[in-house]
């Protein structure tokens, strides 16, 4: 969660033309710090910080607030829980060594560690059945153009409006669809609604998402 | 210019991770060259990045910030496209960067104008992912698939009733499809298929080549 002003200069900064291509230069002063209320680190300022620095106290920071939500996301894969550590230990160390690689310009720090999260969920089948293959996680990396990196924040924040406004069935059906692995009869079977009920929730809430940030563009 | 791409669930379940690394794979291809379900896919992944931001945290092992703050030294700097040089019979063509990580295996000729190399190794799954390439003018043999089976088109094209594939398509056939793909006059055609199942060839010699080369495709 960042506050209104960081939004603001934010999206100001990604609107003009000399955006710069990855970390604007910040003073040692404006790096991410635990604040005394209820507002979070603004975690691109974080990852900045370890890019340049190799700031170790930005990493335990990023580590308190994401590594037990990547812990929860893993369980949700049904996997045990000595595996879900080491999927999250693996996934913070890939953001400790690509936080050089980190773009503001495409994806808000939770979506990027989002897709690091995914990318090893993809490969833990494979690494099953053979667990020295550890190196060759699945990572396509596909760049931005430029037209698409100037509305990244925006669209980030529309999306997190999005889920926000859900009526609260239609946001845990996203979340069990997204998080659980669950199929729509599965999802069915669990809610003890009919089949078509949660296909049109699920339709009916990326119909919301999507309309609102298109709404944007 | 591309005039097939993959259904809009599809790039959600790309997005989630909810497909397996080599039906992946082929999305990733097409995402390298089409801007539109790139961007559709970047909003599904904003998603995962906002749910993941609502999860419950989980409990994490007492130990795991100190375990990974010992291990963040040993950590070499991320490279950004582990290449790992693809064979020199693919140097011809334009190979999307998704599939630049991967290692091909070497090209097995199934019949003067055919060729199969397979990429990624058969997944629990059972799927197959292979490269294929077939000379201008060629007839598939007719068949069907036991699962779905997802195709990028790298050069050339192909058609089968549903419509003309070139290059940069995307195509998805379901298990009840039954078709015999024709390359088109012009060149030949290079495809990158993830397949569920092997082919089910409808004519017997065609099954006896299949049987003689023990090629699983």
């Amino acid at each position: 969660m960042i506050s209104r002003e960081q939004a603001e200069f934010r999206v100001s900064r990604f609107n003009t033309a000399a955006r710069p291509r990855f970390w604007p230069v910040r003073d040692e002063e404006t790096v991410a710090r635990p604040s005394a209320g209820d507002t979070l680190p603004d975690w691109t300022i974080c990852i900045g910080a370890i890019a340049r620095h190799r700031d170790k106290k930005q990493f335990a920071l990023l580590f308190d607030h994401f590594a037990p939500r990547l812990k929860s996301y893993f369980i949700r894969l049904a996997v045990d829980n000595g595996t879900a550590e080491e999927l999250v230990q693996e996934a913070m160390l890939s953001v400790w060594r690509k936080a050089d690689y980190f773009d503001p310009a495409r994806a808000s720090v939770s979506t990027w560690i989002f897709t690091i999260a995914r990318n090893l969920r993809i490969d833990i089948a494979r690494r099953e059945r053979d667990p020295h293959r550890l190196a060759e996680a699945f990572e396509p990396i596909p760049e931005p153009m430029p037209d698409e990196c100037v509305t990244t924040f925006e669209r980030e924040a529309r999306i997190r409006t999005a889920i926000g406004i859900l009526p609260s069935e239609q946001a845990n059906i996203i979340r069990l669809h997204f998080f659980e692995d669950r199929s729509h009869a599965e999802i069915a079977g669990m809610l003890d609604l009919p089949l078509g009920t949660v296909k049109s929730r699920v339709r009916l809430a990326m119909g919301k998402i999507r309309a609102l940030v298109e709404d944007l563009q | 210019m591309i005039r097939h791409h993959p259904a809009a669930e599809i790039l959600v379940d790309y997005a989630r991770g909810a497909l397996d690394r080599g039906a992946s794979l082929v999305v990733a291809c097409h995402l390298d060259v089409c801007e539109i379900c790139r961007s559709e896919t970047r909003l599904w992944e904003g998603v995962g990045g906002a749910l993941l931001e609502k999860l419950d945290p989980a409990p994490l092992d007492a130990n795991a910030l100190a375990r990974i703050m010992t291990r963040l030294d040993d950590q070499q700097p991320h490279r950004p496209t582990r290449e790992v040089g693809l064979p020199a019979y693919l140097n011809r063509y334009s190979i999307p960067r998704a599939l630049k990580h991967e290692s091909v295996a070497s090209r097995r000729w199934v019949t003067p104008g055919i060729w199969f190399a397979p990429i990624v190794a058969k997944e629990k799954t059972g799927r197959r992912t292979y490269l294929i390439y077939a000379s201008r003018g060629t007839v598939m043999p007719e068949h069907q698939h036991g699962g779905g089976e997802f195709t990028f088109v790298l050069h050339g094209a192909f058609s089968d009733p549903s419509g003309t594939y070139g290059k940069g398509d995307f195509a998805e056939t379901d298990e009840r499809a039954v078709h015999a793909p024709a390359v088109t006059q012009e060149s030949g055609c290079l495809c990158l298929i993830s397949s569920d199942a092997p082919m089910a060839l409808k004519s017997w010699p065609a099954r006896t080549i299949q049987r003689l080369l023990g090629t699983p495709y």
